[in-house]
């Protein structure tokens, strides 16, 4: 598959390289090689867990250093003060890490880009200034220094080729777990947090998908701290909870190519050397000068090649195929695929019930004592002009804004205050008015994520998403990524996501919008087929041939409240209807 | 020479085309009216000759000159004004304040004064109600005075998007006698609306446009009658 | 109750010095939407201007402040057309990067030329002070205190009462409507990256005779300042004037009530309860949802 043949070609790399590095030492006698050699594999390892909330979560954390300075300490305190063996240590150090990044981390995940930077950027500080202060645990500005009894309890080892080996390990460690995180559904949720909206949509939990990657980079460094306090034999606030040290992590995996699985590792193969030879040539004369080069480097690479290395390198399979031709063959039989019905829907009750909902913001009343209520198996319209109110309630039983007043009921159950994602889990699916696709996927790719509400096998959601593309026509489609396809596609793409969750109620957002003739006609019989298939349809639409063609039912809002409710026939006769749309006196006889 | 002159306008929202092929002429002192469903393209065309759209291919002329790749600023200083979809006054300043905005551009400043004094004309509610916040205003209050700031700007030609959204019957109707009474001061008028029978009945001219495309230019009593506005409005 | 009282006081004169960092730094977040992580270091780079323009050639730091402040004002401008501009539209990832490299950049410069050492200048007036009642009022402060007074009223005037004020304030409520008033934006976004800096560069002079300059100095305040600038409210001139004050008092008492050495520890933890509780801060209601609230 596609997919997989970037990730071959790292793959062999990475082993080929792993490979020259196990026999190096051989042929590296000279000790500050050595020494270069092992802060290098540490640093690898530390941008390479940093980049798993950086890169791959997409939240920019400044204050890493807190985590690592954590490892560093915990082991060292335990060790010195109570004799727990660093063994211990370094599990006890990496758990309480990862617990702090939680807390941490929870209030702050809402923020935006630069404020998350921000508040952790604070956040490390303020543990320097912790460490420095609270001297009874930490010993202040003096420090700890570790007494070289080496032992394989102690973790404290004679020659530097151990540690060559240990922190060798420890990169590979780290960047294995990164690449079978990629690979997994976790990374797939991890990589649509940039379309947040979507991915609720999918019932995948935002905030959680952050919280367990924040945790895991928190735990591994927190174990790079450890094992880099039992090399250098000596730690103090000053150089542990800097703030330089967490920029050296961030700046790495931009160099190397932030996001990736190997591109934090190449970063650091390429800075560590330079900063190591900087301070060894220069050390205290020229103080700071590394980071000055650090500092330029970021800036360039920001500006000039923010993809960094890794994606320069990596080439990106394309789908063979004019993305413009459009669609055809539409009636696929949609056998295999059947929505999950949770529970059967009660005798008397419809599938949706709303009543009264009301949703104020502010000042504003945007949707005013609202009582809806579909029928299994019908397609309902939801019609109005522009500001009426009808996004909003699809938000609000979607479960993307809280009811000021009101409830709603899914098959008999309350789900008025339910988060998005539940409501996805539950059955109740949504596409949005203006297309969410996951960017940085293919289509294929796009859909699974669907599939991956129900299904945590990432072979088998393949497989369904397959299935959803070939019902959809879009089978030829699937390898392309999101900038080369056409806004119909893009429309496709969303249902079919959506149908990936399998459904048994789709709320569709002006699916029509922007369609020419003829496209219209092929998603009316496309959404035909899929009521068909047993999933009850609640559309809002403007393109009224299409509304009055595929409707059982209308339901008409302005102003927030319902004005109007029938079938197609009576809905157009309606004088109210057509006062609110074309204006007064526009009879149709 | 015409007023303004669009001729084969193509614009992109990302990889999207919006518009295409887009010609459409005005001549000095008209009122014109776009008219089409949601998502056809009509804020874009606002968009586009405001200079706030980068337009990929095709030109525009205003007065003889082409102005297609002006920035936004340049074009206001040519005495093209739009009042934006949703009135995006600035909520923290007040009715006065936003007035005064209106008229940033040099040529507005001198006589600024005199022009306040007719906008007050126009819209007495905007007078006693000149220190409070504009964001505390009522919808209908609010379009006044985004029209106002407007015509702050003494401009030439005034771009309306979608004035009567969210308005009640009764205010929309106030609304089109001012722009009337606009017009007659000599100020051309592009006019776009969701509502097409209030917008055309107060144009000379106008186009319907549909996917991006223009599919029918004409009297606006012409188009008014026409079937295809009947269907593709409700469908029919 | 005199104790309370002389917190009180240094307190406020302390949140005056810190006004004149917050308000730039809030007016360039307001209308150019971007977190400027090297505000501070802007500041250490014009206290190392007072110190050297007093240690070469003897300029006290109150004539000095005439000169730094115009080449402060300037320098903003070319910060804002090389480091800026050309990120205006990137990702926040980008942007981030960029000011955080130049906050480093300039750090570790400095640290290069003029290492580690802290540096303060002795004038005979950084001691002196002011006796009014049982109150003292040390005389740097105090003169940093009304110059950012006077500041802060100038520049609230300038954006009430000028039309380029006014189009600032309106490219901080609307930068689209205000875009079709006729507003340059460019021109609008250098006017006020100078602006912010230029009164860094104000302060700097003006705090070397209480404070020493080191390479990271700038850390310190620009958290403070940040803290300052969410409570006031992003965008909000008089949010910055009264939030800094605010915090002036806060660091007061901590550090008289508490360690002063983790008055940054309270800090934190205000800024983390304010993100939380009012990330619209306590005056503003601009930007809560640039910074992620719902």
């Amino acid at each position: 598959m596609n997919s997989s043949l970037r990730y071959l070609w790292g793959f062999k790399f990475f082993l080929f390289s792993i490979a020259l590095l196990a026999i190096l030492p051989l042929y590296l006698k000279n000790p500050f090689y050595m020494h270069v050699a092992i802060m290098t594999f540490s640093f690898a390892g530390l941008a390479s867990a940093w980049n798993l909330i950086g890169g791959f979560g997409g939240q920019l954390s400044v204050g890493h250093a807190a985590f690592f300075g954590i490892g560093c300490y915990t082991s060292t305190i335990l060790w010195l003060k109570l004799g727990l063996t660093p063994w211990a240590g370094i599990g006890v150090g990496a758990l309480l890490a990862g617990l702090v990044s939680l807390g941490i981390g929870y209030p702050c995940f809402r923020l935006r880009g630069p404020f998350f930077a921000l508040a952790t950027m604070a956040f490390g500080e303020v543990i320097r200034i912790f460490a420095i202060h609270f001297r009874g645990v930490t010993n202040g500005s003096i420090g700890f220094t570790i007494p070289f009894k080496p032992g394989l309890r102690n973790l404290l080892f004679p020659g530097k080729i151990y540690y060559y080996y240990i922190e060798l390990v420890f990169m590979i460690v780290v960047i294995l777990i990164s690449y079978r995180i990629s690979r997994s559904r976790f990374g797939y949720s991890l990589k649509g947090l940039k379309e947040d909206k979507a991915l609720e949509a999918c019932g995948i939990g935002a905030t959680r998908t952050k919280a367990y990657a924040m945790f895991l980079s928190a735990v591994l460094t927190g174990m790079g701290g450890t094992l880099f306090a039992q090399y250098v034999l000596f730690i103090e606030p000053d150089g542990i909870f800097s703030l330089d040290f967490s920029i050296q992590l961030i700046l790495m995996s931009i160099v190397g190519g932030i996001g990736t699985v190997l591109g934090p590792a190449v970063g650091s193969f390429i800075l560590s050397p330079i900063s190591e030879f900087l301070r060894m040539w220069f050390g205290g004369s020229l103080q700071g000068l590394h980071l000055v080069i650090y500092a330029g480097l970021l800036i360039f690479v920001a500006m000039y090649m923010p993809q960094g290395v890794v994606a320069k390198v990596r080439r990106k399979p394309r789908e063979i195929g004019n993305p413009s031709t459009s669609v055809q063959g539409q009636h696929r039989v949609f056998e295999k695929v059947k929505p999950v019905s949770n529970c059967p829907v009660e005798e008397g009750h419809g599938i949706l019930q709303v009543k009264g909902i009301t949703k104020n913001f502010g000042g504003l009343t945007a949707v005013r004592e609202v009582d809806l209520n579909i029928e299994t198996g019908e397609i309902l319209g939801l019609i109005g002009p522009n500001g009426a109110g009808k996004t909003t309630l699809f938000n609000l039983i979607s479960g993307f804004l809280v009811p000021t007043k009101g409830s709603i009921q899914f098959k008999g159950k309350e789900i008025t205050r339910f988060a998005a994602h539940e409501i996805s889990r539950m059955g109740i699916a949504r596409t949005f008015q203006i297309v969410s696709p996951f960017g940085e996927m293919t289509v294929l790719e796009n859909v699974m994520m669907g599939a991956f509400c129900h299904d945590h096998h990432l072979a088998r959601a393949r497989t369904y998403s397959q299935e959803i593309l070939d019902f959809l026509g879009m089978t030829s489609k699937q390898s392309l990524w999101i900038g080369e396809l056409t806004l119909e596609d893009k429309k496709r793409l969303e249902l079919a996501r959506a149908l990936a969750t399998k459904p048994t109620l789709l709320l569709i957002d002006e699916v029509m919008a922007g369609l020419n003739p003829e496209e219209v006609a092929e998603t009316i019989s496309l959404l035909r087929n899929i009521r068909d298939q047993g999933v009850t349809i609640l559309m809002i639409e403007h393109v009224m041939q299409a509304v009055m063609s595929l409707s059982d039912r209308i339901v008409i809002l302005n102003f927030g409240e319902k004005i109007a409710e029938g079938n197609p026939a009576e809905v157009s006769r309606n004088p109210e209807v057509i006062k609110a749309y074309l204006g007064e006196e526009y009879a149709i006889s | 020479m015409p007023f303004l002159e669009a001729e084969g306008i193509h614009v992109r929202y990302g990889d999207v085309p919006i518009l295409r092929e887009v010609t459409l002429t005005m001549e000095d002192g008209e009122i014109v009216a776009i008219v089409g469903s949601n998502g056809a393209g009509k804020t874009t065309l606002l968009k586009a000759i405001s200079g706030q759209l980068r337009i990929e291919s095709g030109k525009l002329w205003f007065l003889g000159d082409r102005i297609d790749g002006l920035k936004a600023h340049q074009v206001v200083a040519l005495g093209i004004v739009q009042v934006p979809e949703g009135r995006r006054l600035f909520p923290f300043m007040s009715v006065l304040e936003n007035l005064e905005m209106g008229a940033y551009r040099k040529e507005a400043r001198d006589g600024r004064d005199g022009t306040l004094e007719r906008i007050y004309h126009l819209f007495p509610r905007l007078r006693d109600r000149r220190d409070q916040l504009a964001g505390s205003l009522s919808g209908g209050e609010q379009q006044m005075l985004a029209i106002g700031r407007g015509l702050m700007s003494r401009p030439k030609l005034l771009m309306l998007d979608e004035p009567s959204m969210g308005l009640a019957p009764l205010l929309v109707t106030e609304l089109f006698r001012a722009v009337e009474e606009i017009n007659l001061r000599g100020v051309s008028i592009l006019l776009v609306e969701q509502n097409p029978k209030k917008a055309l009945e107060a144009s000379r001219r106008g186009y319907l446009i549909e996917n991006g495309r223009i599919l029918f230019g004409g009297q606006a009593s012409d188009l008014l009658k026409t079937e295809y506005l009947q269907r593709a409005y409700l469908g029919m | 109750m005199k104790t309370i009282i002389q917190i009180v006081v240094s307190g406020l004169l302390l949140g005056g010095i810190y006004s004149l960092l917050s308000i730039g730094l809030t007016l360039i977040f307001g209308v150019i939407r971007i977190v400027n992580f090297a505000h501070g270091d802007f500041l250490m780079l014009s206290m190392y201007g007072a110190y050297w323009l007093f240690t070469l050639w003897g300029v006290s730091p109150f004539l000095s402040v005439l000169i730094i402040t115009p080449i402060f004002f300037l320098l903003g401008l070319a910060v804002q057309r090389v480091f800026v501009k050309p990120v205006l539209n990137a990702s926040s990832l980008i942007q981030v990067s960029i000011l955080l490299g130049l906050s480093i950049g300039l750090q570790n410069l400095c640290l290069l030329f003029w290492k580690g050492d802290y540096r303060g200048i002795n004038l005979a007036i950084s001691t002196s002070v002011i006796k009014v009642g049982f109150v003292d009022l040390g005389v740097p402060r105090l003169i940093a205190f009304i110059a950012a007074l006077v500041i802060s009223v100038l520049i609230y005037l300038f954006l009430k009462k000028t039309y380029l004020g006014k189009a600032i304030r309106a490219t901080v409520q609307d930068r689209n409507a205000a875009e079709l008033m006729g507003v340059d934006i460019n021109r609008i976004y250098r006017l006020t990256f100078g602006l912010g800096i230029g009164c860094v560069g104000l302060a700097g002079p003006l705090l070397m005779p209480i404070y020493s300059v080191f390479p990271t100095v700038g850390l310190y305040f620009v958290l403070t300042a940040f803290v300052i600038v969410v409570l006031g409210g992003l965008g909000n001139v008089a949010g910055a004037f009264f939030g800094a004050l605010i915090i002036g008092l806060v660091e007061s008492f901590s550090g008289f009530f508490i360690a002063p050495a983790l008055k940054e520890g309270v800090y934190f933890i205000i800024f983390i309860l304010l993100l939380l509780v009012k990330p619209a801060g306590l005056f503003g209601q601009l930007g809560s949802e640039e910074i992620g609230a719902r």
